[in-house]
């Protein structure tokens, strides 16, 4: 091996094994295409299970997948630390990139039943403790807000609807909608940043 | 717009809410006034949540390959719904140009190569000498690691130091890091500046530890534009690290 390969060599071991966000993408911006694979091994089910939710169809689902990842490598570059982790980030990117699919069909069947859209707390054979605990976290949090707090929330996340369109489908005007918004955020945050034995 | 305004739209931005052009404005909001991303971090981390708490969907078989074989389309490839044939066509103009620019660099690398070679060497003995431990040092070695990142000595202005000491950076990501060795501990720390266009902006502060080690990052709002040199000062202003080469 070359005294350049060597230097590379063990610049990627060290940086492997001591790999924060930010080596990550760095990485990434550096071309190392292991390094989006394993961001990939990381984010993609959470990135898939987004898409299905907002998109209901698993071909569409898949097609969001492959736009997320094509989109992290063209646009590491912007990724900020300062503003969130890579997983935060990535997920951002995945729920655009489904609500851009969803706004584009020509009819959105919205129906009534926004208690279906949120994160159950019943057990789930295949999920990991860790993701079952995340799930009933959220989920506890998110029966924490009031009604008004919580409907505009659910519209915009799970069913991709505009603020405009919140607005309109609940019959409330935008400045309201937007301070309910502002108000459930906020709650919702607090709620999340409790260690997690305090959660309600 | 006002900071009221921004955080009434900040909710429905991390919830993708937001029109394109409404969108862009908030993403300028941020860019003009860093002090907000600390909320816009804990907003969009609690909308991250609600996707998080989804349960889990493995991707198809082949997701990973098709991503890959679309990263071999160009390095840039375009999002699933663009054509390749339009993708090849542009890659193939952009190719042209790319290998024309790559030749002439790898002609000025080859010129340099000696001496970069050897500061590297020099410099991941440093890295790994700091300790693993400390996060600056996986940020400082992944950043020497990307392609087009400068390693710029930085000379004392007396010759009574004994120091070694170079800025890592990066003008694409708009990264710097400093690492030094053989630098006197001083109570206050020292300073970190760049200078540009004739401004001397502040760049951070660093303190020398116990082994007379240094590494610090420089401030990135400091790194907007390209900087002409950097400077180390003790805190009554007093130089005693200059990059003299051009950056």
């Amino acid at each position: 091996m070359s005294y350049v390969a060597n230097v590379s060599f063990l610049l990627a071991l060290i940086a492997s094994v001591f790999e924060s966000d930010g080596t990550l993408a760095l990485r990434i911006a550096a071309r190392d295409q292991a390094a989006l694979r394993r961001l990939f091994d990381r984010t993609s089910g959470r990135v898939r299970a987004i898409a299905l939710k907002l998109l209901g169809q698993p071909g569409e689902a898949d097609d969001v997948v492959q736009d997320t990842f094509l989109e992290i490598w063209r646009s590491i570059e912007s990724y900020d630390e300062g503003r969130g982790s890579l997983d935060t980030w990535v997920s951002t990117i995945a729920h655009r990139r489904a609500v851009d699919r969803l706004r584009r069909r020509a009819t959105r069947p919205l129906g009534d039943d926004l208690e279906r859209d949120r994160p159950s707390d019943a057990p789930d054979p295949q999920e990991t403790v860790a993701e079952r605990q995340e799930r009933q976290r959220v989920a506890a949090a998110l029966s924490a807000l009031g009604d008004d707090q919580r409907a505009p929330i659910e519209l915009m996340y799970y069913r991709g609807l505009s603020q405009s369109e919140a607005d309109e489908h609940l019959g409330v005007a935008l400045g309201t909608l937007k301070s309910r918004v502002r108000a459930g955020m906020s709650r919702l945050a607090t709620l999340l940043e409790q260690p997690r034995a305090e959660a309600p | 717009m006002t900071e009221a305004e921004f955080l009434d739209q900040l909710g429905a931005w991390a919830l993708s809410g937001l029109t394109a052009d409404e969108h862009a404005r908030m993403e300028r909001y941020v860019a003009e006034h860093p002090e907000i991303r600390a909320e816009v971090k804990r907003t969009f981390a609690a909308a991250a949540a609600l996707g998080h708490a989804l349960p889990s969907s493995s991707p198809a078989p082949g997701a990973w390959r098709r991503i890959e074989a679309a990263l071999g389309d160009g390095a840039s490839a375009g999002p699933a719904t663009a054509t390749a044939a339009g993708r090849r066509r542009t890659w193939a103009v952009v190719g042209w140009f790319a290998a024309a620019a790559a030749a002439v660099l790898a002609i000025w690398l080859w010129l340099d190569r000696g001496t970069h070679i050897e500061r590297e060497r020099r410099l991941a003995q440093e890295l790994a000498d700091r300790g693993p431990r400390a996060a600056l040092v996986d940020e400082t070695v992944a950043l020497l690691e990307l392609a087009g990142t400068q390693i710029i000595p930085l000379e004392p202005t007396s010759p009574d130091l004994e120091v070694e000491a170079n800025a890592v950076y990066h003008r694409g990501v708009k990264r710097a890091y400093v690492v030094a060795k053989g630098l006197p501990r001083e109570a206050a720390g020292y300073r970190i500046w760049v200078n540009r266009g004739g401004a001397r902006l502040p760049a951070g502060r660093m303190a020398v530890e116990e082994d007379g080690g240094v590494i610090a990052s420089v401030a990135a709002d400091s790194l907007d534009d390209v900087p002409e040199s950097f400077e180390i000062t003790r805190e009554d202003g007093a130089v005693v690290l200059r990059s003299r080469v051009k950056i």
